[in-house]
């Protein structure tokens, strides 16, 4: 059995040394891609929004804090523009407020401005980096 | 292992690039025809196997971790398809036990192949091979002309190496019964 199965496999190998698959014809590939393409239409397209929710709220709080922080450290333009709308000390004494949260950033202009400097730049990279990574997976 | 242009070109498709499937089908689709019509035996049956099978392989293609060479991969959907086609089928009529009966005769298709041109042996292989029982092309096919192992097969196909080493044996016997018929054919239609 052995002797016979080894004549078998030399033929064999020797035939299939000169096999070429055949020919698939064009419209294998025409139509193949015909379905594909249809199949990608139909599939609803996502994609990932660059702002997404979690840091929606990040950025409306950021807002917040920017205004918040430029309020208190100068709030008279604030209150100059609510004056105008019609809102007296009485109403809406900011004064106080503004003078208490004036002290405790007070604290903050000791500190170099190089400082501030460098920690805005840290987060602009970082955020720009981020939104040019969203930008090459969209 | 997946080669590097595979690997490639499925993380485009992956990323939305539907067009580089059309490499992948210019890669692979003489291969997966050639394997198709080993099973099917049928030119158009073949045609509607690897068109399927091609578009099978485009929606699972998040299935494929790369953990095996993709080719393999691509092969096993082939050989599935094609099997699910031979089902669908109506039983044949065929009496391919009689095809067996025909005397062995191991030394006479050796003989006479080395007398046969370049061309004329591709014909002989290929008509021999389209005679052969159900998956037994698709396992020759890969074992002679691909090289895989048994164990690769046995991955491609889904069948048990045992299962392999059977239907390799029973190929490699029907293939001399079908060559020597073909021969002795030729030979008649010569004298």
């Amino acid at each position: 059995m052995k002797k016979i199965n080894n004549d078998d496999d030399k033929l064999l190998k020797e035939l299939f040394r000169d096999f070429t698959p055949e020919e698939a014809p064009a419209s294998i590939r025409q139509n193949a891609m015909n379905r594909v393409l249809h199949d990608w239409v139909q599939e609803p397209q996502t994609y990932q929004p660059l702002i997404n929710k979690q840091n929606r709220w990040w950025i409306i709080t950021a807002a917040i804090a920017i205004l918040a922080i430029s309020f208190l450290v100068d709030a008279s333009v604030i209150q100059q523009y609510l004056g105008d709308l019609g809102f007296t000390s009485k109403q809406l004494n900011l004064g106080s407020i503004n003078k208490s949260f004036s002290q405790f950033f007070a604290v903050f202009t000791k500190i170099p401005s190089l400082v501030y400097f460098v920690v805005a730049g840290i987060v602009f990279l970082l955020g720009l980096d981020k939104i040019l990574n969203r930008l090459a997976n969209l | 292992m997946s080669n590097n242009k595979d690997i490639e070109l499925i993380k485009s498709i992956k990323k939305g690039d539907v067009a580089a499937f059309s490499q992948i089908i210019d890669m692979y689709q003489h291969m997966a025809f050639t394997l198709a019509k080993g099973i099917v035996k049928n030119l158009q049956e073949a045609e509607e196997v690897t068109q399927d099978a091609f578009v099978k392989a485009y929606k699972s293609l998040d299935s494929f971790k790369g953990d095996a060479s993709f080719s393999t991969w691509l092969y096993r959907i082939v050989y599935n398809t094609a099997i699910s086609k031979l089902r669908s089928r109506k039983p044949s009529t065929e009496d391919l036990e009689s095809k067996e009966t025909i005397q062995y005769e191991a030394n006479y298709a050796e003989n006479n192949m080395h007398r046969l041109e370049l061309q004329e042996r591709k014909k002989v292989l290929k008509k021999a091979l389209s005679n052969l029982k159900e998956d037994d092309a698709f396992i020759l096919i890969l074992y002679y002309y691909k090289e895989q192992s048994i164990e690769e097969i046995s991955k491609t196909t889904g069948l048990s190496v045992s299962n392999i080493k059977v239907k390799l044996h029973r190929g490699r016997k029907q293939m001399q019964t079908e060559l020597n018929a073909i021969l002795k054919g030729e030979l008649n239609s010569i004298l």
